[in-house]
């Protein structure tokens, strides 16, 4: 009996505890999706107008100016007073999804390196250009691979390609193995065309103030339209390959590679 | 039959058995292929650009929320003036304010209530956001112009294997438009650099505008404006992207429909006659109307080229056919 009476005091306490967490659910869930399509926020010192705001991050702030105008969402907004005007985002894109860049890999092991047999690795990178109209991945190397990451002491020289020469920003074939160095191909969405039909390009060497050199790149930047969403994902993959000759000093020869991600203005 | 000794060396054997199982163990999976992951930096930072008119001796303050989705990693913080790297809205950075600064701006920028100073490395573990208040502070002598910066949040390079190899840093920006003025007028001065198309499309093809806007002005601007395109079926009118054009450079313009951004022009379809184009824009503060107007003639040219070759064709066979005839004729003539 006793038994008895402890399932059922189990049974209707869980019972009880489902009760409760469902009606707490929809009660969160009813004020969480609670939104306001205007708003205006005033003050002695200020007034904002915003016919669509969503949450703090991206938003001005001044002590003791009027503020006045239109906030398309988070981001982007125009603010004027008579000590300034100010925009964050842009106006004619009404999105608060971030700029953001991704690297698979960031650590590249070649291995022990034999002469005359190039060694590649992959990683992939990914755009989502979010809220910006367009952007640029750039890429440069701090110096040529060197032994000890010192190119005092010996490096490996940026390939100049089969049929020479191949810099950081004009592409060239690279398949004979008797062609030696240290360079870089990307396939895949909005890669630069000097890569195109599987083209080996240098990094730009920092040391020797070269301009950094174009990975991907996009112009129109807009909503996914064949996938109706946003953001536009870009995605590429980027092949490292390094090839010596039989008379590279021995050594472990590393450098750093630098990609710059920018929306563009 | 007594088995106290078998039990025994059973109750001896249990502790060897599980040793030898854990050694098992261990070996196996020092044996067995270790899985890695491979170190990912995956940043995302919003919002992607600010732009301001300021007085001097003004503040302001924008906050930008970074997150980082891949590894826990290190990160610091630089602002870097930025130039235009060609005419499709890419930035070329400079040098970071502590290497050439000629006009002091390095003290302009702060992060105010932010955990963290400017150019501090701070630590974001994976998925982590943060918010930085940037303070922009223009002093009072500051020269009044535009000035183009960068924000950068830079990763911090880890170290790698023993092995020959590189290891990739990672700078994701947002840009800054700075303009400082006394009284807000600033002079804004635009030149259509080119506003083009062929003169002569095919029926069957698409006409695409060639627009390029050069800023021959002191302060950045938007072209507010529109292609009005007329021809024998009406009237169409494509709007201009309001893309930014700083100082000293030219950019290529782009349409937007809704939030599409698009080429301008008109999408393949049957175009026949006179396509007159008239660009006309304007720029906040400026009075002045630009516009330029050009005419394109649409002809069915693959029509016109397939009705001469069939037309060629035929004449030549008729001459052909005509030939031997004459030529039969000829001799007749001559008996």
């Amino acid at each position: 009996m006793s038994i008895l009476r402890g399932f059922l005091q189990t049974k209707r306490s869980l019972a009880t505890l489902a009760l409760s967490s469902f009606a707490l659910g929809i009660f969160m869930f009813g004020f969480a999706k609670q939104t306001h399509a205007q708003a205006s926020l005033k003050s002695d010192n200020y007034k904002i107008e915003l016919p669509n705001f969503n949450s703090g991050a991206g938003l001005p702030t001044s002590s003791s100016f009027k503020l006045k105008g239109t906030l398309g969402q988070t981001a982007p907004g125009l603010f004027s007073s008579t000590s300034f005007r100010v925009r964050s985002g842009f106006e004619y894109i009404h999105t608060i999804i971030p700029f953001s860049f991704s690297i698979s890999n960031i650590s590249i092991d070649f291995g022990t390196l034999i002469p005359q047999t190039p060694v590649t690795r992959d990683a992939t990178l990914t755009v989502k250009a979010g809220g910006a109209g367009g952007y640029s991945i750039t890429a440069y190397e701090n110096h040529p691979l060197a032994v000890n990451g010192d190119p005092n002491i010996s490096k490996i020289a940026d390939t100049i390609c089969d049929s020479g020469p191949c810099s950081e920003s004009a592409g060239g074939p690279w398949t004979d193995p008797s062609t030696y160095g240290f360079g870089f191909n990307v396939s895949g969405d909005d890669a630069s065309t000097a890569f195109s039909g599987g083209k080996y390009k240098q990094f730009a060497d920092f040391s020797s103030s070269e301009t950094p050199g174009e990975v991907m790149s996009k112009g129109e930047v807009t909503w996914d339209y064949p996938n109706n969403t946003w953001p536009w994902e870009s995605e590429a993959i980027i092949t490292y390959k390094v090839n010596v000759s039989g008379v590279q000093e021995a050594g472990y020869y590393y450098n750093n590679i630098v990609f710059l991600a920018v929306p563009s203005f | 039959m007594d088995t106290r000794p078998i039990q025994k060396s059973i109750k001896n054997k249990k502790p060897i058995s599980s040793i030898i199982v854990i050694i098992l163990v261990c070996v196996l999976s020092l044996a067995l292929p270790k899985v890695t992951h491979a170190q990912s930096v995956s940043l995302s930072i919003t919002p992607p650009i600010f732009e301001a008119v300021i007085k001097p001796n003004e503040e302001i303050t924008q906050t930008y929320t970074l997150t980082n989705n891949g590894n826990e990693s290190i990160f610091t913080s630089q602002v870097v003036p930025f130039s235009a790297l060609d005419e499709y809205g890419n930035v070329s950075l400079g040098k970071g304010l502590s290497d050439y600064d000629p006009y002091n701006t390095k003290y302009w920028f702060s992060f105010v209530q932010s955990q963290v100073d400017l150019s501090q490395k701070f630590h974001l573990a994976k998925g982590e956001s943060r918010n930085f208040n940037l303070k922009i502070k223009i002093p009072d002598d500051a020269s009044l112009g535009d000035y183009y910066f960068t924000l950068l949040f830079i990763t911090q390079p880890e170290g790698i294997g023993v092995n020959t190899g590189t290891v990739a840093q990672v700078k994701v920006g947002s840009n800054i438009l700075l303009t400082i003025s006394k009284d807000g007028q600033v002079y804004r001065q635009a030149k259509v650099e080119e506003f083009s198309a062929p003169k002569i499309i095919d029926s069957f093809s698409a006409i695409l505008y060639k627009v390029r806007i050069a800023n021959e002005g002191t302060s950045f601007f938007k072209p507010q404006g529109q292609i009005e395109i007329s021809s024998w079926f009406g009237k169409k009118t494509l709007t201009l992207a309001p893309l930014n054009v700083i100082v000293g450079s030219t950019r290529e313009l782009t349409c937007i429909k809704n939030e599409q951004i698009l080429p301008c022009g008109i999408a393949k379809s049957f175009l026949i006659g006179p396509y007159k184009a008239r660009l006309n824009f304007k720029i906040e503060g400026v009075a002045k109307e630009y516009q330029k107007t050009i005419t394109q003639v649409a002809i069915p040219l693959y029509p016109i080229f397939a009705l001469g070759l069939c037309f060629f064709i035929f004449s030549v066979s008729l001459k052909l056919k005509r030939g031997p005839i004459n030529k039969n004729k000829a001799r007749s003539d001559k008996l």
